[in-house]
C-alpha cells in the first residue's frame, strides 16, 4: 500500500506539532506557555485533517505517482545546490552549479551552460563581492584548507 | 494632515537621482516580472532582496514597492495577446482582453489596459493617503490585548480566504506562530527549540521563511511542469494609433475607472482578498451597470478597464494594512514585509507614529511608479512580449541561487540555507497539496508580537483582556468570517447540487 501524498503531508505536519508539543513539555511554565497555547490546537486541527484525508483516499482512487520521479530530481538538484554553496561558498560553485544544471538537467546546449555559469559568476563576484562589496560565504572547505 | 510631510517626502523622491534612478530601474524588472507567466511579484522581490542588502532602507523600499506595484501592468500584456494570465489577477483580463485581440482589437485593448493600470495605480495611491488620517486614530487606539486578537483574527481571516480548507489554512498559520517561537523566550530566557544552534537564538529567519514557502516551492513545480513558461505560440502586433484609442476608451468610461479603482483599493485594504477578488468584483461591477451587457465575453472595452484599474488600485489599499498592522493585503505584501524587516523597516503602528516620512515617500512612490509604467510600456510591450517564450529551466537555477543568496545575507548565517531548504521542500508539500501558505508567513511575523502583547495583557487585565471593547469587536469579526466561510461553502454546495 502507497501512503497518498496528501495524508503524508498531514501526517508530516501532525508530527511537527506533537514533537514541538512534547519538546515545550520540558520547558519552564513560562516558557512553554505559548507554545502549549499554538501548539496544542494544532495538534488537534491536524489530526482531524489526517482523518479527512484518510477518509478521502479510501473513497477516492490512488492518485497517479508520475510526478514523483521529477519532483526528487528537482529536490536533488536544490540539496547539490545547498551542499555546493554551503561547502564551496558562492563564487566558487555558482559557475560549476549554474553550468551543470543548464547542461545536464536543463539539457541546454553547452554554449548557453557556458554563458548562464559565467553570467553567475559576474553576478557573484563582480556584482556582489566588487561592486557591492557584500561578504558571501566563503565554503567550508576552502574556510579549512585556510 | 501633515502637510509638510506629504509634500518634503515627494521632494526628496523626485530630487534624489539615486531614488529616482531605482524607480526607472525597476520598471522594466517589474515589468519582466509580470510579463512573465508564473513569476510575478512576489518572485520579483524574492530575487531583488539580495540586491537591497544594505541599502538605505527607504531606498530599498522604493525600489521593491515602485517594482511590485507594476507588476500586474506588465502581467495585462501576455492576458490580452496571448490569453496567458501574466499574474493570476490577470487572468479576468482575458476573458474580454483575448477576445479583442483575437478581433484585430488588440492595440486597443492594450491601450486600454495601460490607461486603466496608471489610473487605477494613481487612485490606489490617493485612496492611501487620504485613509491615513482616519487610521491614525484607530492605530493608536491599539493596546496589547487588541493586538494579540489581531494577530488571532488576521491568520484566521487569511486562512478562511486563502484556500478551500479553513482547517488547512488555520493549520499552516499555527505554524507560523509555533516556528515564531524558535529562539531566547523574552519571559524567561530559556532557548527553546534550537536543539543547541546559537544561530537559532535569535528565532527563524523571516527572510529565509519566506524565500522558502514561496519562492523554492514554485521553482520545483516549474521544474516538474517544464517546458516554456508561455504555451502560446505566436506573438501579435499593434499599432500606436489602436493603443491610442484605447487609452481614449478609458477616457470616456471614466465613470467606470474611477468606481472600479475606489472598489479595488477598499478589497485591498481587506487582508487576505488579494488581487483575483478585486479584479473579479469590479469585472462583475462592470457587467452589472452595463446598458449592454451581453457584449462582455466577446471583447468588451469596459471588461478590459474595469479589472486592470482594480489590479493596480488594490496595492494601494494593501499597503495600509502591511504597513501598519504587518498583515499583509496581499499575497505580494506577504514577500514585502518579509524584505522591509530585512531592510529595517519594523511594519506596526509605530511606523506611522516614528517614520510618516518613509509612509509618504511610499504613496509617491506608487503614483510615479505608475505613471512611469504607462509610458515605459507604451514604448516596449511588444520586445517584452517575447520573453513569455523564455524556459522556465533556464529561470530555475537563478531563482535558487538567488534565494541562498538572501536566505544567507539576511543573518550572514550559512545555516539558514539549510532551513530554506528544509521549510522549502515543506511548503512543496503545501504547495502541491493546497494547503495555503500565506497564513504561514503571517504567524511567523505577527508571532513574537503576539506572545509579547498575550504575556502583557494577561499581567494587566487577566483572561478578562478578552472583553475589553476593541478585542470583543475583533473577536466578533474573526467569528464573523468563521461564519462567512462556512455559509459560502454551503452555498457552493447547493450550487453545484443545483447545477448537477
Amino acid at each position: 500500500m502507497t501512503i497518498s501524498g496528501r495524508v503524508a503531508t498531514s501526517a508530516i505536519m501532525l508530527a511537527i506539532f506533537a514533537g514541538m508539543v512534547a519538546i515545550a513539555s520540558g520547558y519552564p511554565p513560562q516558557a512553554r506557555f505559548m507554545p502549549y497555547v499554538v501548539g496544542i490546537p494544532g495538534v488537534l486541527l491536524c489530526a482531524v485533517q489526517l482523518v479527512l484525508d484518510l477518509r478521502e483516499s479510501r473513497r477516492a482512487a490512488a492518485a497517479g505517482e508520475s510526478t514523483l520521479r521529477r519532483e526528487l530530481f528537482m529536490l536533488g538538484w536544490l540539496l547539490a545546490f545547498l551542499a555546493g554553496i554551503v561547502l564551496f561558498g558562492f563564487v566558487y560553485a555558482t559557475p560549476v552549479l549554474l553550468f551543470a544544471f543548464l547542461r545536464y538537467a536543463a539539457r541546454e546546449r553547452t554554449k548557453v551552460a557556458l554563458a548562464g555559469a559565467a553570467g553567475g559568476f559576474v553576478m557573484m563576484y563582480l556584482v556582489f563581492v566588487e561592486m557591492l562589496e557584500i561578504p558571501l560565504h566563503d565554503g567550508l572547505i576552502p574556510a579549512w584548507l585556510g | 494632515m501633515h502637510l509638510d510631510v506629504v509634500f518634503s517626502s515627494l521632494r526628496d523622491l523626485i530630487t534624489s537621482p539615486m531614488a529616482l534612478g531605482l524607480i526607472l530601474l525597476a520598471m522594466p524588472i517589474g515589468s519582466f516580472f509580470g510579463i512573465m507567466p508564473g513569476l510575478g511579484g512576489k518572485l520579483g522581490i524574492v530575487l531583488l532582496i539580495p540586491f537591497v542588502f544594505g541599502m538605505d532602507p527607504t531606498l530599498g523600499a522604493v525600489f521593491l514597492l515602485a517594482m511590485h506595484s507594476i507588476v500586474h501592468t506588465g502581467g495585462a500584456i501576455p492576458s490580452i495577446l496571448f490569453g496567458v494570465p501574466g499574474t493570476g489577477p490577470d487572468a479576468a483580463t482575458i476573458v474580454d482582453g483575448y477576445p479583442m485581440a483575437q478581433k484585430g482589437e488588440g492595440g486597443r485593448a492594450l491601450g486600454a489596459m495601460l490607461a486603466a493600470s496608471g489610473v487605477g495605480g494613481v487612485i490606489g495611491a490617493l485612496f492611501l493617503a487620504l485613509m491615513l488620517p482616519v487610521l491614525e486614530p484607530v492605530v493608536l487606539a491599539f493596546g496589547p490585548a487588541e493586538f494579540f486578537v489581531l494577530a488571532i483574527f488576521g491568520i484566521t481571516f487569511i486562512a478562511t480566504l486563502s484556500g478551500r480548507s479553513l482547517i488547512k489554512g488555520l493549520c499552516v498559520g499555527l505554524l507560523g506562530l509555533m516556528l515564531a517561537c524558535v529562539g531566547m523566550d523574552p519571559q524567561t530566557g530559556v532557548a527553546r527549540f534550537t536543539f543547541g544552534q546559537l544561530y537559532l537564538w535569535d528565532g527563524v529567519d523571516v527572510v529565509t521563511a519566506v524565500l522558502a514557502i514561496f519562492a523554492v516551492p514554485e521553482m520545483i513545480a516549474l521544474g516538474v511542469k517544464g517546458g516554456a513558461v508561455s504555451s502560446a505560440q505566436t506573438a501579435a502586433r499593434y499599432g500606436f494609433r489602436d493603443v491610442l484609442a484605447g487609452m481614449v476608451d478609458v477616457a470616456r468610461h471614466w465613470g467606470l475607472t474611477i468606481r472600479t479603482s475606489i472598489i479595488g483599493a477598499v478589497v485591498g485594504l481587506i487582508p487576505g482578498l488579494g488581487g483575483d477578488v478585486a479584479c473579479w468584483v469590479c469585472y462583475g461591477h462592470a457587467v452589472q451597470t452595463s446598458k449592454t451587457p451581453e457584449r462582455f465575453g466577446h471583447g468588451a472595452v469596459e471588461g478590459v478597464i474595469a479589472p486592470e484599474t482594480a489590479n493596480n488600485s488594490k496595492e494601494g489599499g494593501a499597503l495600509l494594512p502591511t504597513l501598519f498592522f504587518g498583515i499583509p493585503g496581499s499575497s505580494g505584501m506577504t514577500v514585502m514585509i518579509g524584505a522591509l524587516i530585512m531592510l529595517g523597516i519594523q511594519p506596526g503602528p509605530a511606523l506611522m507614529i516614528e517614520n510618516l516620512h518613509l509612509v509618504w515617500t511610499l504613496i509617491w512612490t506608487l503614483v510615479i511608479a505608475n505613471i512611469l509604467c504607462v509610458i515605459l510600456l507604451l514604448a516596449c510591450a511588444p520586445w517584452f512580449s517575447r520573453l513569455t517564450f523564455m524556459r522556465g529551466s533556464l529561470l530555475i537555477p537563478f531563482v535558487f541561487l538567488m534565494a541562498m543568496v538572501g536566505s544567507y545575507l539576511s543573518q550572514f548565517a550559512w545555516e539558514n540555507m539549510i532551513l530554506l531548504v528544509g521549510i522549502g521542500a515543506l511548503g512543496y508539500l503545501l504547495y502541491k497539496w493546497k494547503w495555503p501558505r500565506p497564513p504561514f508567513v503571517i504567524g511567523l511575523v505577527l508571532g513574537p508580537i503576539a506572545e509579547d502583547s498575550l504575556n502583557k495583557s494577561l499581567a494587566l487585565w487577566g483572561p478578562a483582556f478578552l472583553l475589553r471593547p476593541l478585542s470583543l469587536v475583533m473577536i466578533v469579526i474573526t467569528i464573523g468570517s468563521v461564519a462567512f466561510y462556512f455559509w459560502r461553502r454551503r452555498r457552493a454546495k447547493v450550487q453545484v447540487a443545483y447545477d448537477h
